[in-house]
């Protein structure tokens, strides 16, 4: 083989495979963009006329909620889409009672319970595709305030561990397009909140699955 | 509910201490009921009561639904894990360690005490014409007068030379005849192929970081 022969064969077939490897990548690492917000869905019921988006004061009564895990009797009274990294927290008047923290991956939302009403709800982040969050009941195995990942290597504030590979709700930077490696991510600020109004043992129930078709009308 | 207890009072007095029950109790409610419109917050279980009271039980999906931020359309992983050698700068450190060395085109040159004794001293170099095959390897690549050719052609052509040059064994022609390194390729292959695996790397590495993964 000749000397010619020998760098048009190796380079064009090394070219060739760089071209192919870009133009295979190159449909899946186009980042999306953001859709534009829409108007309101139809389905979304309208807010009291006069009422706020948020009332601190107020709140809204709820219908029993035969296959909740827990007791729901009222929520915090919301009545405008939440934006990613708000959180809304107001346990005034709430008796002491038993916690439980209802994730819900379809609306992106949790929902902290004390005696069956609503003391705090964030938007959440929740694990990617290809990284599902759990869903089910776990009891808080553990809190851990200054918690650092060693296998992400990023710092996990408030993080209220629920499964013993790792799965867990924690402070984290809540902003479209992100998602985690299968826990739960809400807010710094809600976090410390959050963590500061559970117990070891206390449940956390994770409904709504991202694959599942949306609810009709949504 | 009035218990006449007091004789003394005789039939007049139920009728005013009635009067004064309705007063006190009328009044008594008007101010809770002022109360619980002004600051139902304030006072305990206000806004609970409050709220239980005034909206009829609505149902949960339709209020999470209300709040919600809507249904997740892109869902990308946070790259926070740094770089391998940003995790372990150690293991980078610098270590001894083994590697072939490639070959050499020529031989260290000998010393004087070697080559002296066995070619005499009028004449450190054979020339071509008389010089034997074999000895070649012991040669200096020192720029002789008979011999210009680059040590590397010179080993190029050893391969060959078992059998005897073209013009008989021994002999040497000053033009060598073009022989090709068809083992190893040129350096500039080498630079083309890398430069092909350099870019198919950037490509897997971009494919790797961005990795999108709409949902649903």
């Amino acid at each position: 083989m000749t000397r010619a022969t020998q760098t048009v064969t190796i380079g064009a077939s090394a070219i060739l495979l760089a071209g192919a490897l870009w133009l295979w990548t190159s449909r899946t690492s186009r980042p999306l963009e953001r859709p534009a917000p829409s108007a309101a869905p139809v389905s979304r019921p309208p807010a009291p006329a006069g009422v706020p988006a948020f009332d601190s004061k107020e709140r809204v009564a709820v219908a029993p909620q035969p296959g909740e895990a827990g007791p729901i009797r009222t929520l915090l009274a919301i009545h405008a889409p939440m934006e990613y990294g708000d959180f809304v927290w107001n346990e005034r008047g709430v008796p002491d009672g038993p916690v439980w923290v209802r994730v819900d991956l379809h609306e992106q939302l949790l929902s902290v319970f004390r005696a069956g009403h609503e003391i705090g709800t964030a938007v959440i982040l929740y694990g990617a595709d290809k990284k599902p969050t759990p869903i089910g009941s776990f009891p808080i195995l553990a809190k851990l305030k200054d918690h650092r990942s060693g296998l992400y290597d990023a710092p996990m504030p408030y993080t209220l561990r629920l499964t013993g590979d790792g799965v867990a709700i924690h402070g984290s930077n809540v902003r479209w397009g992100a998602a985690t490696h299968g826990c739960v991510g809400v807010p710094t600020d809600f976090a410390a909140r959050l963590f500061a109004a559970v117990r070891t043992g206390d449940k956390v129930t994770i409904v709504g699955r991202t694959g599942e078709a949306p609810p009709a009308g949504a | 509910m009035v218990k006449s207890s007091s004789p003394v009072s005789g039939g007049r007095a139920p009728a005013s201490r009635n009067i004064r029950v309705i007063t006190i109790g009328g009044a008594l409610a008007l101010a809770l009921s002022a109360i619980s419109l002004v600051a139902p917050a304030e006072f305990g279980l206000g806004p609970i009561a409050a709220a239980i009271a005034r909206s009829a039980p609505a149902s949960l999906k339709s209020l999470l639904h209300q709040r919600s931020p809507g249904r997740r359309v892109k869902g990308e992983l946070a790259d926070t894990k740094p770089r391998r050698h940003a995790l372990a700068p150690q293991r980078r450190a610098v270590r001894p360690h083994q590697r072939a060395l490639p070959k050499v085109a020529y031989a260290p040159p000998l010393p004087e005490s070697f080559v002296r004794p066995l070619f005499g001293e009028e004449t450190p170099f054979i020339t071509a014409a008389a010089r034997p095959f074999v000895p070649d390897l012991l040669f200096a690549p020192t720029p002789s007068p008979v011999a210009p050719f680059a040590p590397a052609v010179l080993f190029g052509l050893l391969p060959e030379g078992g059998g005897g040059l073209p013009g008989g064994g021994g002999t040497f022609s000053p033009t060598p005849a073009p022989v090709q390194l068809a083992a190893v390729p040129e350096p500039d292959s080498w630079a083309l192929m890398l430069v092909g695996f350099g870019a198919a790397g950037i490509a897997l590495r971009r494919r790797t970081r961005a990795s999108t993964a709409p949902a649903r």
